[in-house]
């Protein structure tokens, strides 16, 4: 029962201090314009000016978002107690799993695509988004048209516009 | 003054030449359609067939964007009034009257009425368009590289200030915007700046992997999470012919919505949304009888769309003129101009007139070819929206690596346009609307350009940024813009009324 509930304080504990997905977005900024700011600090005067500005500028709003949400939501779980408050912006999040698995399929085509030609991005990322995303249903439909979508790119680009399609890495450039 | 009509003259001469009368036709179907479908609307539309402009004439070039601009309005007003469902923001107060005039059995009415909006709300903000554009744009010629600078960064405070929930949050867009505008070869003195060894950096960030990335990509990513298109069309019946005749049965609420319109549309960065729901809301107060609103009133079709149309044509008045963007859709739309080495602003009309011109004078075609689908098309792209999921995500995201990389035949630029896909992503998901960032993107390089050139006129001295009474009123300007949102909540704190 002690082991329990220690187990449940512990998890409490680890939600009051979990970051939201704003606060690490923010964090994110922050440390990349820390890095731009090091790397301007390099450049001769002039052209170091305006960046230098611009990216001072972006470290202080940050920085002050950062501090202003992270006191915001301390003081808000602390007065309603309720230590599961989260992010203004978390309930925009309408389903994760969905967002996730798009960008798999996403992820998945482009690297098929790099490997073996863009071509191969169409039907692979149809198919996939279908496997993922849609009505399983719909499958037959879709690679078929997926299919013939990537002939019609093929003629397009390939043959009437003369715009060669880039070919993957183990197919050669 | 000769000259200046030589210039108009061959503008329109240029609007009405066969390519771009064809063009504009395209742009207008284009526009309709991405219109209709809900979800996407005129921003991912531009952004979508930004990559295939590229190496057209600028005036071809502008005349398609500005046509699917233009139209994708009404093709959200299609759905709005068919299926309840509207294709973009700026249509959702036609929903409220529109679709129960279709339950009532007077959808085709409501589809002409809101076609004649087009012709009379769309051709009179062209024709205030024309005459304010010039006349603001010849003033800004006073303006020497401080005030310019100035006015970029105006520019991005009041879209920073009006996009998003928090004027902190879009700031920090604009200025990831200013950022990315400073990667590359420094314009002035040869440096290459944050390309990190990498030679696909040194010539900088192109524009066309920023704006497909972060609005169509994201956009597409969004609609994938939601699920399925769900809608059904309603039972269309009434006249469209009837429903012409209604929109002028009410010269009062046209007249009205028309004023609400062009002066929001001027507004920098006041858009659309606000322009069409204002409308609604002062026809409903001088309305007798309001209770019928909401239930299928005609005049809760006639003032947004009204109103909507006219602020589509006003939003471009000081983007053209001043640069600074009315609306997200003028953001890309000025994004896209300076992709084609249009540079908007004070001297727009003295070095493109021609140029602009040709576009304006496209806006009254585009006014009119968008009336004749409306009268003839409705129903047939309102089944478009009807379309699966499955198909749609597919083919629109493919159509956008595929823009990206057909431009320079590389690879490179479809893995920046997937990252600027996820930023976009992330930027919306947690409230920081790209708009400021892409404005910075646009405006950094003719911001920066200015700053020094105001630095070394004024031998380092940061005085000459308020020596002028512009350079004065732009900094208060921009001040305003930036304390006004915080301002406005503790007055309505302080006064105890719930801001709307």
């Amino acid at each position: 029962m002690v082991k329990l509930l220690m187990m449940e304080e512990k998890t409490h504990r680890r939600r009051h201090f979990a970051l939201s997905g704003e606060q690490i977005f923010l964090l994110s900024i922050l440390a990349l314009f820390l890095f731009f700011l090091y790397e301007v600090a390099s450049y001769p005067e002039e052209p170091r000016t305006f960046p230098l500005l611009v990216i001072a500028a972006t470290i202080v709003l940050t920085g002050g978002k950062l501090l202003f949400e992270c006191v915001g939501l301390f003081f808000r779980r602390r007065k309603t107690g309720d230590r599961n408050i989260q992010g203004d912006h978390e309930h925009l999040w309408r389903d994760k799993r969905r967002a996730l698995r798009t960008w798999v399929a996403i992820g998945l085509s482009l690297l098929v695509g790099f490997m073996f030609g863009f071509l191969f991005f169409i039907p692979v990322f149809f198919i996939a988004y279908v496997l993922l995303l849609g009505r399983r249903k719909m499958l037959i439909n879709v690679i078929l048209l997926s299919l013939g979508s990537a002939f019609i790119v093929y003629l397009l680009f390939d043959r009437f516009l003369q715009i060669p399609i880039v070919r993957g890495v183990l197919v050669g450039w | 003054m000769g000259s200046l009509w030589d210039v108009i003259i061959g503008g329109v001469y240029l609007a009405f030449s066969l390519n771009n009368i064809l063009i504009l036709i395209l742009g207008t179907s284009i526009g309709i359609l991405v219109g209709v479908l809900p979800g996407i609307g005129s921003v991912a539309g531009m952004a979508l067939l930004l990559p295939i402009t590229f190496g057209w004439p600028p005036s071809t070039a502008l005349i398609m964007m500005a046509a699917i601009f233009f139209s994708s309005n009404f093709g959200g007003s299609i759905t709005s009034i068919i299926i309840n469902a509207p294709g973009d923001a700026s249509n959702s107060a036609t929903v409220m009257d529109g679709y129960p005039m279709t339950e009532n059995g007077r959808g085709n009415e409501a589809l002409g009425i809101s076609a004649t909006s087009v012709i009379v709300g769309g051709g009179i903000g062209v024709l205030l368009l024309v005459l304010a554009a010039p006349m603001m744009a010849s003033f800004a010629l006073r303006f020497g590289p401080a005030e310019n600078t100035l006015l970029a960064v105006f520019a991005l405070s009041i879209i920073a200030a009006m996009v998003v929930d928090s004027p902190v949050k879009g700031l920090i867009s604009a200025c990831i915007g200013l950022f990315l505008a400073t990667v590359g070869s420094d314009m002035l003195s040869g440096n290459i700046r944050f390309s990190f060894g990498l030679s696909y950096l040194e010539d900088g960030i192109e524009l066309i992997p920023i704006v497909v990335g972060t609005f169509a990509v994201s956009q597409v990513i969004s609609l994938a999470e939601s699920g399925e298109i769900i809608a059904k069309v309603g039972q269309m019946s009434g006249s469209l012919l009837k429903g012409m005749k209604t929109y002028f049965r009410h010269p009062a609420v046209i007249v009205r919505s028309l004023i609400i319109g062009v002066l929001v549309g001027a507004l920098p960065a006041a858009g659309r949304v606000t322009a069409s729901f204002m409308a609604y809301a002062d026809t409903l107060r001088a309305s007798n009888n309001p209770e019928t609103f909401g239930k299928g009133n005609p005049r809760g079709v006639i003032a947004p769309e009204t109103a909507n149309n006219a602020c589509a044509m006003g939003d471009l008045i000081p983007t053209l003129a001043l640069g600074i963007p009315g609306s997200a859709g003028a953001a890309v739309f000025l994004g896209i101009m300076t992709m084609h080495g249009i540079v908007p602003g004070p001297r727009a009309f003295v070095d493109n007139g021609q140029v602009l011109y040709a576009l304006l004078a496209s806006l009254v075609l585009v006014t009119l070819v968008v009336f004749i689908f409306g009268i003839t098309c409705s129903k047939f792209f309102a089944r478009i929206s009807l379309l699966p999921n499955e198909v749609v995500v597919p083919y629109i995201l493919t159509f956008s690596l595929l823009g990206s990389f057909a431009v320079r035949n590389s690879f490179a630029d479809v893995a920046l346009t997937c990252f600027f896909g996820f930023l976009g992503y992330a930027m919306n998901r947690f409230g920081y609307n790209p708009v400021p960032m892409l404005l910075g993107v646009v405006l950094g390089g003719m911001a920066e350009k200015n700053f020094r050139r105001a630095l070394i006129i004024s031998g380092g001295e940061y005085d000459i940024f308020a020596a002028s009474w512009i350079s004065k009123t732009l900094l208060i300007l921009t001040l305003v813009s930036i304390l006004y949102p915080y301002a406005k909540v503790l007055l309505h704190k302080w006064t105890g009324r719930v801001p709307q």
